[in-house]
């Protein structure tokens, strides 16, 4: 998969980089705050997007919510937090996961694997509402 | 007894006569300077020579005690008598030496010889004083002798004219109905009986008026009658018995309706009056009634009747009125006094049954209510004193004066804390509220020692939930350091081989973490407020899942779990909480338990619908102390684990309104009940 990933910590840009070329994917854009978040997804357009909540200047929600206007990529949204509510009760939206930190590379993997699974089925013609 | 105003007139007639003058009035010091130290013996001898005379000792009927009294008037007399102003009133007061000389009987030839013997004295006195100068004793004697000579006159004529006025002829029925009229109103004032009062009524009525019959009726407002409470000469008849009732046109509305008395000299010819039978059977002729009333309100009849014809003197019927008011006042009076012991006693129970202790103190000694008692459980014998009181306290608090009330000029409240020992040993603390003023003091006290204890807990409950709100921010905080951690850990491993030593280590970071991170997850669970998600489940039910849930734990060992008791176990529970708890329980015993390990659950419900759990391993089971303990938070036995798993049990299973207790029986296996109450 094209993923592009936000983070305003290094330290977890990196990790993002390292382990999911790792899983096998590919990161082809990396963002330090929400604005640069919705740049990289207008040049890139990924297939997944993997944002931290809380960042400066624009949040990863408020990124995620603009860049769902222009395109319906799914997202892994981390946060040392409770999920917020609109993730929870949304059912009009592009496919979402939810993370709370710590995580790990397996729950990244078993998250990346449900998304996977999930697309085969859209594709395969059954509409089937996430988050329900 | 009164003074007749002509005696004034009389008395300056006198001065004039002996010749009166200034110098008279001026000298009364001197003459007083110098006869008072002789006053004593004069007295002295004075009653001496009168218990000498019969006719003289006659008239003194009290004793030895009254001489005293006498003596003490007679030295008042002597001082008066030298150093008065003669005016008015000293007419008036030897005006009644003589009027008192008739009442008791004394001759008034004794006052005159007693009189010349006191003179005598006096004067042989006056001629002994040897410093002064001829002239100056011969004035002094003069004066003297004019003071003797007005007191006598005066005295001599009240003595007569009393006299005279005694002579006159008296009404002796009159003084008769005067006589017991007094006495009937002595003994209402001395707080007879009413029922007392009216049987002396009716027995002064046939006594002075000559009566056949007489009774006093006592009026019933509830049914409006006129019940017999007293009778004499009645027949047939007898006391309670409703004699009439006040109805329109009724006899009795009749005597009512008049303030005065009412004679009926024929009772034939009043065709008019519809006597009561019972009356009428008492063959009376004639009859005086009156109504006994205070302020329009009725509060009986009496009545005295004759067999014959009678013309009534208009004396009798004052009679008959003023015993009627006699009695009047005696009812209204005891009507007040019941009123008034009525709230005293309503007053009485209002501070006995205060839920609260009051305390009264004057002059060292105390009044308690029945709460003091309870509170100290000390009798009131035993709180007689303040010295009983301080002896039931251990330590007494800093006193507080408020002060808003210490400025309060009817005396200041002081507020304090006690703190008591009762006889059964249990310590209290008590709260007490002192009003003090010049005179007492009035304590009100409560037992706070619940409140306290309620107080103390809430402060430690506030304390924890500070704590637990800075260890859950930590815990959240940490998040994102490890976090980074975790992503450093996993990039490392990326870097070495799998079975290399640098992997080993990277291994031992990640337990650490992990670790780490377990411990906060722990922390805040315990210090997050539970909210139950509660459904309809099946308690034995969720214990099953619960013990799936240890699988990986139990893999490779010899485990078994039995479930007794009910086979289903309907509750309202948060499933993902109380599963929880029971894996909270199950992991401890796969810890401290070596194969192979038996869990026992037991579930009951008893008729009150509280549902019981038993849950027994094969254990070692765990001492007192550590049951004690065993629900602390960060309390723990294991060299792993935070010490939380207990403490976060015990408050899911109190949000189930339930108890979680752990059974301490060494040797026999872990043994925790849990008791929850009923749920409809």
């Amino acid at each position: 998969m094209k993923i592009v990933v936000a983070d305003d910590e290094p330290d977890m840009r990196d990790y993002f980089v390292k382990i999911l070329s790792h899983l096998g994917h590919e990161v082809v854009a990396v963002a330090g705050d929400g604005k640069a978040l919705v740049e990289s997804c207008r040049l890139k357009v990924p297939d997944m997007v993997i944002t931290d909540l809380m960042m400066p200047e624009l949040s990863g929600e408020d990124a995620l919510r603009q860049i769902w206007l222009e395109q319906a990529v799914p997202a892994i949204l981390i946060s040392a937090y409770q999920c917020p509510e609109w993730i929870v009760k949304a059912e009009a939206i592009p496919p979402v996961r939810y993370l709370n930190k710590p995580i790990n590379r397996a729950k990244l993997q078993s998250t990346l694997q449900s998304f996977e699974e999930t697309t085969t089925e859209r594709s395969s013609g059954e509409e089937k509402a996430d988050n329900s | 007894m009164s003074v007749p105003s002509d005696f004034h007139g009389r008395f300056e007639d006198l001065k004039r006569y002996i010749a009166w003058s200034d110098a008279d009035d001026a000298c009364s010091e001197e003459l007083l300077r110098r006869l008072e130290p002789y006053f004593e013996p004069i007295v002295q001898d004075f009653y001496d020579e009168i218990r000498k005379h019969r006719a003289a000792s006659r008239v003194i009927t009290g004793g030895e005690k009254q001489i005293q009294r006498l003596q003490a008037s007679l030295r008042l007399w002597l001082v008066d008598t030298l150093l008065a102003k003669h005016d008015g009133s000293f007419v008036d007061r030897r005006s009644k030496i003589g009027q008192q000389h008739v009442e008791i009987g004394l001759e008034q030839v004794y006052v005159n010889a007693a009189f010349s013997r006191i003179r005598g004295t006096l004067n042989g006195v006056l001629c002994r004083q040897d410093d002064l100068p001829f002239e100056e004793r011969i004035a002094l004697h003069q004066s003297l002798n004019r003071r003797l000579d007005l007191d006598l006159a005066i005295m001599s004529d009240a003595y007569q004219t009393e006299y005279q006025f005694r002579q006159i002829p008296v009404d002796h029925a009159r003084l008769k109905q005067q006589k017991h009229l007094a006495l009937l109103s002595r003994d209402a004032l001395a707080g007879e009986s009413l029922d007392a009062l009216y049987d002396q009524a009716v027995a002064h009525l046939m006594e002075t008026l000559q009566g056949d019959c007489a009774e006093y009726l006592e009026y019933h407002p509830s049914d409006s009658s006129f019940r017999l409470r007293s009778a004499a000469g009645w027949t047939g008849a007898a006391i309670d018995d409703v004699i009439g009732l006040r109805k329109p046109d009724s006899y009795y509305e009749f005597v009512c309706s008049y303030k005065e008395c009412i004679g009926i000299i024929d009772h034939d010819l009043r065709t008019d009056l519809d006597f009561p039978p019972l009356l009428r059977e008492q063959r009376v002729v004639s009859s005086l009634q009156v109504a006994v009333r205070n302020e329009g309100q009725i509060y009986g009849v009496i009545g005295v009747h004759f067999h014959n014809r009678r013309q009534f003197q208009a004396s009798d019927c004052d009679f008959l009125v003023s015993m009627a008011n006699v009695i009047a006042n005696a009812v209204h009076r005891k009507g007040i006094e019941s009123q008034r012991q009525q709230s005293e006693h309503q007053l009485r129970r209002l501070i006995e049954r205060l839920p609260a202790g009051a305390v009264y103190v004057a002059g060292g000694q105390l009044q308690v209510n029945q709460a003091v008692e309870s509170m100290t459980g000390h009798a009131r014998a035993e709180l007689a004193t303040l010295a009983d009181w301080e002896q039931l306290t251990i330590v007494e608090e800093q006193e507080r004066v408020e002060e808003s009330a210490a400025k309060s000029p009817e005396g200041k409240i002081v507020q304090s804390e006690v703190r008591i020992r009762r006889p059964d040993g249990e310590e209290r603390i008590i709260s007490q509220l002192k009003f003090r003023s010049a005179i007492d003091e009035i304590w009100l006290l409560h037992d706070i020692t619940e409140m306290e204890e309620q107080r103390r807990q809430q402060l430690q409950a506030e304390r924890l939930a500070a704590i637990g709100q800075m260890i859950t921010g930590l815990a959240h905080e940490s998040r994102n350091a490890l976090q980074r951690i975790q992503a450093c850990t996993e990039m490392l491993e990326l870097e070495f081989q799998p079975e290399s030593q640098e992997m080993k280590l990277i291994g031992r970071l990640q337990q650490a973490q992990d670790d780490l991170q377990l411990l906060f997850d722990e922390v805040r669970n315990y210090a997050a407020p539970i909210v139950l998600e509660t459904k309809p489940s099946d308690l034995a039910v969720l214990c099953r899942r619960a013990w799936e849930q240890t699988e990986p734990q139990r893999r490779g060992r010899e485990t078994a779990i039995q479930i007794d008791g009910m086979a289903e176990v309907p509750f309202q529970a948060d499933e993902f909480r109380l599963v929880q708890v029971f894996r909270n329980l199950l992991e401890n015993s796969l810890a401290a338990t070596p194969d192979p390990l038996v869990v026992t659950l037991l579930f009951e419900k008893s008729e009150d619908g509280q549902v019981r759990v038993t849950y027994q391993d094969n254990g070692p089971g765990f001492d007192e102390n550590i049951a004690k303990r065993m629900l602390d938070p960060f309390f723990t036995t294991k060299t792993k684990g935070s010490g939380l798993g207990m403490a976060i049990a015990s408050r899911i299973v109190e949000a189930h309104k339930g108890q979680i207790q752990p059974i301490s029986q060494p040797g026999r296996g872990a043994k925790f009940v849990m008791m929850f109450l009923g749920q409809d």
